[in-house]
């Protein structure tokens, strides 16, 4: 199974500090490919969010790279896999607010990370915050996880439109995170099977705030990403797009696509 | 005031040496005394200097073999403790010179003809013994220069902002002082870095972030270190390509987007939470613990009631607590909250608090000594902006319809959501089936098949009887039918 990837980030127009971070790995383990990627959109304090965000995710790597394969070796099932993920995530935020207490700063980050299992024939999404998980197929664009938003929680009662909610000025209230002095907070998680030559993009919000879903299938549907390089510079223009129209926040995306 | 834009200075090369001449005009002095006295002091970081005369003026040159010029060597990745090490090297040549009695603007600081030894790992600089006072250095412009130029793989973002700041706030007083070299000394730099060095931060998450890179600039992606991200010893072979990190396309690597931009704005944090005293005076809560005591500022109280002796040190503390404030008391005398506004016994035992909820415009007393809480709808987060304005902030708000539902499902099929109030719960929509909180647990959750022939949780079959453990994002199915399950939370 081939992949393709690719990754652009920018930390806007206006902020003086990147909070947002991200991975992608890939590893065969007999034959059978493994792939995480993340991105984590840190809140708060200049540096706070930065450290969560970063934290988070080299730890999550360090869970792909030192605990997974001995699972997969022991032939875990996917919904063992899951529970210890969501033990390890926990334990992260734990050590999140602990480190809070101690240097007197509150620090959250959002989560999202998808892990392809192909040997299992499914992948896990995990997610927690607003950044997002996008399912791109040439015909279709679906936004797969649910944003833990103040907005997104009046959308889904009713109360607001998607419309009005554009220029709402609470976009940047989340209901949950990681961090953030909460405690025993549910991430959700997906378990799916995973498609062969669809892409899969997770990014921040900063990422999204400012295009349209056409615009985002327009160059990253399938049938355009037939490289790396491209897959790159479709990131990098979707973005462009986002600061030409006065995006302030951070900005950061990465796709997978699996190939046959 | 020359700040070496017309300086004559040139690098050349004689044999296998390399030297820095710095050319003077016919009518400056050197300063015999003080070259005679920097002849051997190559250990403190100053370059030794040779006298030349030449029939067009006066040449000092110095003998620079084997060094790097620093503009080349802070292009290369350093970890932040070297940053700050050659910081603190460059602090101590200034001090060095104070002590001697030299003027410490005399250094050459310029990062073009400042320089490093590899093996040494010294830094050094040339210092000019010129009796003319026309060549004066800009130390915070030069710091500023070498901030901004440096590759540094950051460990500490804290300390990275504070120092950022510290020189931003040194070039601002600058640029209003008629001297500048009177604003900073060798005693402000070494102060500095002292305070940041004792105000280290739990090592514990910022050793595992020491492998987050820098970026060169705003547009270019992240370069991520891939070659030392894997080992076989744990996948039977590793995914890797080449670390062509400019585009981003590589497969594999873990890459932390923490970004500086040169940035001559301040930014002010500003608290969503704060108190007022009784004259109306604000004090932003902007960390936690929140300390109130007889003690100082220096002893890490944050508001001081010095001249009220029945006010313990260590009076109380506001701390933030699953998303809310509250205040602890950790006094002799007492900290009181009274619930009711007409209460005319305030300072009763029973309005005596062991740990209490803050809500907005609650007012409590530190002994007999009022203050009121604020609380901007309840958020936990601080709020950034800088000064234009422009809130950058993220908030968590946990306690948005918090008086709703609990949990909810939502059919695949229709879209509909059923939302769960309460627990245990039953609905007509998925008869046979029953979600309640997992035996001894209050955040997890469990589906019990009543009745349920054909229930299945996330592909795995559910006899009838049989409870199984869910998850927010879980599916399950009935026949044909699917839900998603949900934890609102």
């Amino acid at each position: 199974m081939n992949l393709i990837s690719a990754y652009y980030t920018d930390e806007g127009l206006v902020k003086n500090v990147n909070q947002d971070s991200l991975c992608i790995k890939a590893a065969v383990l007999n034959g059978d490919s493994v792939i995480l990627a993340a991105v984590c959109d840190g809140m708060g304090g200049l540096s706070d969010g930065e450290t969560a965000s970063a934290y988070i995710i080299s730890e999550i790597s360090k869970w792909f790279e030192n605990t997974l394969p001995d699972m997969l070796r022991n032939k875990a099932g996917i919904l063992d896999i899951r529970q210890n993920m969501d033990k390890h995530l926990h334990s992260l935020n734990d050590k999140l607010n602990s480190y809070s207490i101690i240097s007197g700063k509150t620090m959250g980050t959002t989560m999202t990370a998808v892990l392809i299992i192909s040997s299992i024939g499914k992948m896990i999404t995990a997610h927690v915050g607003d950044s997002r998980l996008y399912k791109i197929k040439d015909d279709n664009t679906e936004i797969i996880t649910t944003d833990h938003s103040v907005i997104y929680e009046e959308i889904r009662k009713g109360k607001l439109t998607e419309e009005a909610a554009v220029n709402e000025s609470r976009q940047n209230q989340l209901t949950k995170c990681m961090g953030a002095g909460l405690k025993n907070v549910s991430y959700d998680y997906i378990i799916s099977p995973y498609e062969i030559n669809c892409v899969y993009m997770l990014c921040t919000d900063g990422f999204i705030k400012k295009i349209t879903k056409d615009e985002i299938s327009d160059r990253l549907k399938p049938s355009v990403i037939s490289n790396d390089i491209i897959a790159c510079d479709n990131l990098k223009s979707l973005t462009e797009l986002n600061l030409n129209r006065n995006e302030t926040d951070n900005i950061t995306a990465l796709l997978i696509k699996l190939q046959s | 005031m020359n700040y070496f834009t017309n300086l004559q200075l040139k690098t050349t090369f004689k044999a296998d040496n390399t030297y820095l001449i710095f050319s003077l005009k016919k009518k400056e002095h050197i300063n015999e005394n003080q070259l005679q006295f920097l002849q051997n002091k190559l250990d403190h970081g100053i370059l030794i200097a040779t006298w030349t005369k030449a029939g067009n003026g006066n040449r000092l040159v110095f003998d620079i073999s084997n060094l790097v010029c620093l503009s080349e060597y802070i292009k290369a990745e350093m970890t932040q403790e070297k940053y700050f090490d050659f910081i603190s090297q460059f602090q101590k040549i200034m001090e060095f010179c104070s002590n001697s009695t030299m003027p410490t603007y005399n250094l050459l600081c310029n990062l073009k003809y400042s320089y490093y030894s590899p093996s040494t790992q010294q830094v050094y600089f040339a210092y000019l013994p010129v009796t003319d006072n026309s060549y004066r250095t800009n130390i915070v412009k030069f710091l500023y220069e070498m901030h901004h130029k440096a590759n540094i793989i950051i460990s500490n973002g804290n300390t990275m902002n504070k120092y950022q700041e510290y020189l931003e706030r040194l070039l601002l007083i600058q640029k209003k002082s008629k001297n500048n070299n009177t604003v900073f000394s060798h005693n402000d730099l070494y102060n500095f870095l002292h305070d940041i060095s004792s105000s280290r931060q739990n090592p514990d998450i910022h050793d595992k972030v020491s492998d987050i890179r820098r970026p060169d600039n705003k547009t270019d992606n992240i370069k991520a270190d891939i070659s030392q991200l894997y080992t076989t010893e744990n996948y039977g072979s590793m995914v890797t390509s080449s670390s062509d990190s400019d585009s981003g396309h590589h497969h594999t690597g873990t890459v932390a987007a923490s970004c500086y931009n040169e940035s001559t704005s301040d930014s002010a944090l500003m608290a969503t939470a704060y108190i007022t005293d009784s004259k109306g005076k604000k004090y932003y809560i902007d960390h936690t613990p929140f300390n109130i005591g007889r003690k100082g500022k220096s002893e890490n109280i944050d508001v001081s009631l010095s001249n009220i002796p029945e006010v313990s040190g260590f009076h109380a503390s506001i701390v933030l607590k699953d998303g809310a404030y509250f205040i602890e008391d950790k006094s002799r005398n007492g900290t009181f909250i009274s619930k009711n506004k007409a209460d005319k016994n305030i300072f009763c035992s029973s309005n005596r608090i062991h740990s209490s909820r803050l809500e907005n415009k609650t007012v409590f007393y530190i002994y007999h000594t009022p203050f009121t809480f604020y609380s901007e709808d309840e958020f936990t987060k601080a709020l950034i902006s800088d000064t234009s304005g422009i809130s950058k902030t993220r908030f968590v708000n946990p306690q948005a319809g918090a008086s709703d539902y609990i949990a909810y499902i939502k059919d695949t099929s229709s879209g509909e959501t059923i939302y769960i109030n309460a627990l245990p719960f039953e609905h007509e929509q998925i008869p046979g089936i029953k979600i309640n909180y997992t035996a001894n647990a209050v955040d997890s959750y469990d589906i019990l098949n009543v009745s349920q022939d054909l229930l299945s949780v996330e592909g795995e079959s559910i006899q009838s009887g049989s409870s199984f453990t869910i998850f927010s994002g879980c599916t399950f199915s009935i026949g044909s039918k699917s839900f998603t399950f949900y934890i609102k939370n």
